[in-house]
């Protein structure tokens, strides 16, 4: 009866065969289900069992021996014939690759199918573009794709210069954001955070950050077409500012004086105006904001629509009654008025014949001949002080020159620029002007408008010892005022008048540049930069800041010649250049005139005049309350309010810039269109 | 516990905490860095690039199993611990899922490592437990002899029933029916599974016949419900041999290909990255 071996048979030594995974091939019999040969394949992979054994040849016994192993019934009854074959022959099988060979050929193509895929990337992958092709990124963003279109090289300098280059490059460092740079330029440092100025930064920043951010930190190319390079996440934000939001009533507190980072450049109080002077003005004074606001070009700020259209109507009048006076005649010696050079004086003036002029000549030459230098000859600017512009423009230090000799060259220099202008008319003057000004203001612009005549005919008569009397034009302009020169603005932003506040403001730094005459020219500073008596009134509302713009430290404030300017122009300066905010929208949606009342609620208690009483710019006063985080959580709380459309975007991009200005250094030229 | 095990044991865990202390440093370093805007990218990769040549050695420490650096298991627990490791800097390095371009087919190649490895390193877990269970044993590229040698077996005792008793029944059975399945390991699934398909199979067909069977046809049909029995054995230790064999196939050429395209990606990071 037939039995199957039991397990300890069946691991006998001579039972079983020692299997060995390891090899190439595995029998073809075995491979097909059947029973495997014991000698088995080849190294080759050719079938070693057409026979049973490899007969052995005994030297000793001289004859062939069956060497069938025992696991296959040990040697067989027949032997090996005669020629030392095997008696037991087979047809030969196919054999097969074991497993594990199997796997070494399929590690094998794995790794020449990576190669081959890297190679075609090679030949045919410069070109960039395909989505498989690893030597590209992936498409650029249309606004670079646009100028450098498939032109890798242009970013990557290690592309397309050859194997040797882009072998090399390996082993070099390539700064993208150098190569960023050569196009694109931001106001401030270029490599720092936020373009801070190196001496802005925080002390604890490391160096890195200091000086070697990365545009690639932020904007990620090869994004397609659509990538927007400038759409940042909250999270990249947050990388380095730690106060993570999940919406914006998580917001850090605003400052205390949002959004008055410093005092305006005009001073126009709405707490008063809104309060008492509209009311009291009656039918004329603005309804509401739209009257002195243009929503329609609302953008970081709502622009007002001018002096014209709004302040006129009230305060047009307060500019004209302001009159300047520029240059006026001080008393003279008799023996300075002896010394005017006369006959001169003579060929030059035409009108010089009245009797008061040869009654005061004579006077004078009688007295100086009796030795009294101060003898009375009825001087027309008898007990007259000099004006402080005039005193600064003749450069005495004195508001009396009476008293001086007629050598003195103060005297010598005002003597002969009177002759100057009764010889050549304004220009001895314009030019004596600039030169004082430190050539700041050119004379032209100080003088604009006053005619050779006007001035050679107020010269004349001064030198003749005769006042001229003339009215003010209408309209404002030059005129002769008894002993002064005066002119009268024409209205708002007069030109000249501005000018000469210009000079003003700028005459203390020259003066102490030169150093000279620094007391003189604070001294004409403040008489025409005075709010009070200053003429055109300018200063009443612009504002008189440091030049620097910058606040105004303790040890600064008793300086008084420190350059100062005159804030002619209304300043929109946001809060902070990496905050802005845009009115527009927020107009759009509130609606526009009662709407503006929604943020900016009116400070009873603002005190706008106060901040205007110094140099320093920087001091925050507004006529509104600052406004609090409170304020805009209404709308972009992420849902808080019922009442109002929920503003859903809420990311730190809405209201912050990372960069402060940024320009392209070159004029882009667009790619040409590519042809097949 | 002897003092080899304490030894092991220690080893395991040593292995465990450096797994853990490594994740963390990684961890720490990819967050500092991206803190202060530079690219943790090129920590992690390099790690990677480390942990991945370490978890490939492995292969070179089976083929020179001469040389004595340290136990094969312990090697394969490093080499399971760090392959877990190396998901974790993998997930710090790409931060994605589904790359683009050519580092999807990178990815694509870990993501075949990894999960190959993890299925393998679960099979070698779970499948000696299954084996041992069987009460046979069988050496997987000697089953084809085995089953050979049964068919022999049976087809002698075959011809010894139709000599003994005349009768045509068990030898038609087995002609028409069952040699088909001791020809080769059938029902492998079922088996894979342990349902008890192939054995319901074959004692279905002897049981049909058996009332047809007298005297020695039912010794000899006895014999051949031992073969069914040892059969079902024989399948099911191919199903699960197999498994532990093939799941290789995959793990080992994908790594290959990964390995290559990861010293690819490496250039191109140096060339126009960094």
């Amino acid at each position: 009866m037939t039995r199957l071996d039991s397990p300890s048979e069946r691991f006998r030594f001579d039972r079983s065969t020692y299997e060995r995974p390891n090899k190439t091939w595995r029998c073809g019999r075995a491979a097909a289900w059947g029973k495997p040969c014991p000698l088995g394949p080849k190294g080759d992979g050719s079938c070693g069992g057409t026979t049973a054994c490899n007969p052995h040849f005994d030297e000793e016994k001289s004859r062939w021996e069956c060497r069938r192993p025992t696991s296959a019934g040990g040697p067989c009854a027949e032997g090996p014939k005669p020629d030392g074959t095997c008696a037991h022959c087979q047809p030969p099988c196919v054999p097969r690759r074991t497993l594990r060979s199997i796997r070494g050929r399929l590690a094998l193509l794995a790794l020449l199918a990576v190669f081959a895929a890297i190679g075609a990337t090679l030949i045919y992958g410069k070109g960039g573009g395909d989505d498989l092709n690893s030597l590209s990124a992936g498409p650029l963003s249309a606004s670079h794709a646009r100028f450098v279109g498939e032109d890798c090289a242009s970013c990557h300098t290690g592309h397309q210069e050859g194997l040797g280059t882009w072998v090399a490059s390996i082993f070099h460092s390539n700064d993208m954001t150098d190569n960023c740079l050569t196009c694109h330029a931001f106001a401030g440092e270029q490599r720092t955070a936020h373009n801070f100025a190196l001496a802005a930064l925080p002390a604890n920043l490391p160096d890195h950050l200091s000086t070697q951010t990365e545009c690639s930190s932020c904007h990620v190319e090869h994004q397609g077409l659509d990538g927007e390079l400038t759409q940042l996440s909250d999270a990249q934000c947050s990388t380095c500012h730690v106060v993570e939001m999940e919406n914006f009533a998580d917001h850090v507190a605003f400052d205390p004086n949002f959004p008055s980072s410093r005092r305006t450049t005009v001073l126009f109080d709405h707490t008063s105006h809104l309060g008492k002077h509209f009311p009291q003005a009656g039918a004329g004074a603005p309804d509401d904001c739209l009257d002195c606001h243009i929503v329609d070009r609302a953008a970081d700020s709502v622009p007002t629509r001018g002096f014209d259209a709004t302040c006129a109507s009230c305060h047009g009048g307060d500019i004209d009654d302001r009159a300047m006076t520029v240059f006026s005649m001080p008393e003279l010696s008799a023996e300075q008025f002896t010394a005017l050079d006369q006959e001169y004086l003579g060929e030059l003036c035409t009108s010089r014949g009245s009797s008061q002029f040869y009654q005061s000549l004579i006077a004078a030459r009688a007295a100086v001949a009796d030795g009294e230098e101060f003898g009375d000859y009825e001087s027309i600017a008898f007990g007259e002080a000099i004006d402080p512009v005039t005193q600064w423009v003749i450069g005495s230090d004195s508001d009396e020159i009476y008293d001086l000799p007629a050598d003195d060259p103060v005297v010598d220099d005002l003597l002969w620029l009177y002759l100057d202008i009764a010889e050549s008319g304004v220009a001895p003057l314009a030019d004596l002007v600039e030169e004082r000004g430190g050539g700041v203001i050119s004379g032209s612009r100080l003088l604009a408008g006053l005619s050779d005549a006007t001035l050679q005919h107020a010269v004349c008569a001064w030198t003749s010892n005769v006042e001229v009397l003339e009215d003010a034009p209408l309209g404002g302009g030059w005129y002769i005022d008894g002993l002064a020169l005066r002119y009268l603005p024409s209205g708002h932003a007069d030109p000249v008048m501005r000018a000469w506040l210009d000079l003003g403001v700028a005459a203390p730094a020259v003066a102490v540049d030169e150093d000279a005459g620094i007391e003189e020219a604070i001294v004409m500073r403040d008489t025409l930069i005075s709010a009070r008596q200053g003429p055109g009134a300018c200063t009443e509302c612009h504002g008189v800041s440091l030049a620097s713009g910058m606040p105004l430290g303790e040890e600064e404030e008793a300086d008084a010649s420190m350059p100062v300017i005159v804030d002619w122009t209304r300043l929109d300066q946001p809060w902070s250049p990496y905050v802005s905010y845009s009115h527009g929208p927020h107009i759009s949606l509130l609606g526009q005139g009662t709407a503006c009342t929604f943020c900016h609620k009116i400070n009873e208690a603002a005190d706008l005049g106060a901040a205007f009483q110094t140099l320093d710019p920087m001091h925050p006063a507004s006529s509104f309350l600052p406004i609090g985080k409170a304020q805009c959580v209404e709308c972009h709380g992420g849902g808080h309010n019922d009442n109002v459309v929920v503003a859903e975007d809420q990311g730190c991009l809405l209201c912050h810039n990372y960069h402060l200005d940024s320009a392209f250094r070159h004029q882009m030229a667009e790619m040409p269109a590519k042809t097949e | 516990m002897t003092l080899q095990g304490s030894i092991r044991f220690a080893l395991r865990m040593a292995l465990g905490a450096g797994a853990v202390v490594i994740v963390a440093v990684v961890a720490m370093v990819d967050h500092g860095q991206r803190l202060e805007l530079l690219r943790p990218e090129l920590v992690t990769g390099w790690v990677l690039l480390a942990s991945v040549v370490f978890l490939a050695l492995l292969n070179v420490r089976k083929k020179l199993s001469m040389v004595p650096v340290g136990r094969a298991s312990d090697w394969v627990a490093a080499h399971v611990v760090l392959g877990v490791v190396t998901i974790v800097i993998y997930a710090f390095h790409a931060r994605t899922v589904w790359p683009s371009g050519y580092e999807l087919a990178l990815a694509l190649l870990f993501y075949a490592v990894i999960l190959s490895g993890l299925i393998g390193y679960l099979l070698q877990r779970i499948a000696p437990g299954s084996l041992a269970n069987l009460g046979y044993e069988v050496i997987w590229e000697r089953i084809p002899a085995e089953l050979a040698d049964m068919r022999e077996r049976i087809e002698v005792s075959i011809l010894e029933c139709a000599r003994e008793t005349g009768s045509e029944v068990l030898p038609r059975l087995y002609r028409e029916e069952l040699a088909w399945y001791f020809r080769k390991p059938r029902f492998v699934l079922a088996s894979l599974v342990g349902t008890g398909v192939a054995s319901s199979w074959v004692h279905h067909r002897l049981d049909s016949v058996s009332i047809y069977l007298r005297g020695k046809e039912i010794e000899h049909a006895e014999f051949l419900r031992e073969c069914a029995r040892r059969k079902v054995h024989i399948d099911r230790a191919y199903a699960i041999q197999g498994l532990l064999k093939c799941w290789l196939l995959v793990h080992v050429p994908a790594t290959y290909g990964f390995l290559v395209l990861v010293i690819w990606h490496l250039i191109l990071v140096h060339v126009y990255l960094v």
